[in-house]
């Protein structure tokens, strides 16, 4: 349960507002972020719901048996 | 009499075991070359001569009384200043290090000492080990022993170049975007990154734990093989470590080659300079006159593994960051600070989305990629060697982009989690560069094997400044 007295940041704030960066950079910084972000919703599109970050580690291990 | 810059670590280690020479003989010459080594490429944070000096007087000791009995017993080594070493602050490169001495040695410096290794230096890194070129605006920049004036790769700057010189036999990095393949390709010598998990990443300073692969760079194969027989296996205190079974490396490296199938993504490479182009067909015709078999190879995608990787890479680096970011944002150079800030604006669910999807891609790419070929070459730079100039661009609007481009073909790996080995191209007198073989995960004995038949063909080099 949030208190009425916690700093948490309204929904609109500006992200990573915390870190002293110049606007030049940070624009930079949420221009790189979205192009990444088209990539992961694309990604994420043509996952299957049960995929799991231990995936990675169990095809390793499958392809150690092999 | 043998010039014992030329010798790799294993016959070093002979020569020491069969008394020919002294650890502390073989110690003193190291010392002295890697002094020389400093004054041209800014490699050493700090030698410790006495230190060493000293453990090689043990070590002759030990040998003499039939009591060391390890593989590289006596053998002097140094690596790149990011390892815990028990009662000792790593440098990691950086302003900002860690506030105390370590409590023990990094899992890969502990494995070393039992093998009988001495450690007579720490090596430069680029800081924190974020940042491919070998840039440092802490330390100073590293600059490539064959040409000062180019870049070393980075971040396992120090390592290359000392080994390159012949200042020491082989030492130990890291790779978490190319950081071991960039430089042993720069300044002209082999490296191993194994199988993500393979050796242990305890006690060694994190960058981002999903990538991150402790490996070895040496001018010989052999010593690849030889180390990394030391260092792999599991490790209570690295839950990532692998607990596959540990191959004997160094016997595997007579393996016979011919026969194994290896393919160029030729759509892949396309981007890459002419001249690169042309070093991984070079390089392929000579894996091919050893006996491999040329076959086809294909990437689905390779945009979308670079932009996967990136989604790992950049939030995992930059939590491990966000504190020293808000509390000591002036103790960061520009470069690391400009790079650190990026993933603070990655979402979780992207992050978790580029994570969730790495073990269907990885079994896509070993399906489809690795269908015909057993071993894929790809380069590591994407162009000629650098000067350290061109690349200097500090925290400018085109950071993303340059050092988007030094590891493009080398942080998508790092994803995949898959072992590549480091060839350095035959140099006909020019500057140096590299290729990697990739293999299938755990891979690496046949990766070394055929990197020994290499050098039979392409034989090590030490690296002087070359007269242009």
């Amino acid at each position: 349960m949030t208190s009425p007295t916690s700093d948490a940041s309204p929904a609109n704030a500006e992200p990573a507002a915390y870190l002293d960066m110049p606007p030049e950079r940070r624009a930079t910084a949420k221009a790189h972020a979205a192009l990444l972000a088209k990539t992961a919703d694309r990604i994420a599109r043509e996952l299957p719901f049960s995929a799991d970050v231990d995936d990675f580690r169990r095809v390793l291990v499958e392809e150690a048996k092999s | 009499m043998t010039d014992l810059a030329t010798l790799s670590a294993r016959a070093l280690a002979k020569a020491i075991r069969d008394k020919h020479l002294s650890s502390v003989e073989a110690t003193k010459a190291a010392i002295e070359r890697l002094r020389a080594c400093h004054e041209l490429t800014n490699c050493l944070i700090a030698l410790e001569a006495d230190e060493a000096l000293s453990a090689a007087k043990a070590a002759d000791a030990a040998i003499a009384s039939a009591r060391a009995t390890g593989p590289l017993a006596g053998v002097p080594l140094a690596h790149k200043d990011m390892f815990d070493r028990q009662g000792k602050i790593a440098s990691w490169g950086a302003k900002i290090r860690p506030d105390k001495p370590a409590a023990a040695d990094a899992t890969a410096i502990a494995r070393f000492k039992a093998a009988g290794a001495l450690q007579i230096a720490t090596l430069h890194l680029a800081e924190f080990a974020y940042g491919p070129t070998g840039h440092n605006y802490v330390l100073g920049h590293a600059r490539n022993p064959w040409d000062p004036t180019r870049i070393t790769g980075g971040s396992s700057a120090g390592t290359a170049a000392a080994v390159a010189y012949g200042a020491i036999p082989a030492g130990l990095g890291s790779d978490t975007g190319g950081s071991l393949r960039l430089p042993a390709a720069c300044c002209g010598v082999t490296s191993i990154k194994p199988t993500w998990g393979r050796i242990s990443r305890a006690g060694a300073m994190p960058l981002a734990p999903a990538l991150d692969t402790v490996g070895v760079i040496a001018r010989h194969v052999e010593d690849l093989a030889l180390t990394l027989g030391v260092l792999a296996g599991p490790d209570p205190r690295d839950p990532a470590a692998s607990s596959v079974p540990v191959p004997d490396y160094v016997a595997r490296l007579s393996d016979p080659v011919a026969g194994v199938r290896v393919g160029v993504d030729e759509t892949v490479i396309a981007e890459a300079h002419p001249q690169v182009q042309r070093m991984v067909f070079d390089v392929t015709d000579i894996l091919v006159k050893l006996g491999l078999t040329r076959a086809p190879c294909r990437f689905s995608d390779w945009q979308t593994l670079d932009h996967l990787v990136q989604l790992v890479q950049l939030p995992d680096a930059s939590s491990a960051h966000s504190v020293f970011l808000r509390t000591r944002p002036t103790d960061y150079g520009p470069q690391v600070r400009a790079r650190a800030e990026v993933g603070h604006f990655i979402s979780a669910v992207d992050h978790l989305t580029a994570l969730r999807a790495r073990g269907l891609i990885l079994k896509r790419t070993l399906e489809e990629t690795f269908r015909d070929v057993d071993i894929a070459v790809l380069p590591i730079l994407a162009d000629p060697l650098p000067t350290i100039a061109e690349l200097d661009v500090r925290d400018g609007p085109q950071v993303q982009a340059a050092m988007g481009r030094v590891v493009k073909y080398t942080r998508s790996i790092n994803y995949l989690g898959l072992p590549t080995l480091t060839l350095p191209i035959p140099r006909s007198g020019g500057l140096p560069n590299g290729v990697q073989l990739i293999g299938r995960p755990y891979a690496e004995a046949l990766l070394l094997a055929i990197g020994h038949a290499y050098q039979r063909e392409v034989p090590p080099e030490i690296a002087r400044p070359l007269k242009m």
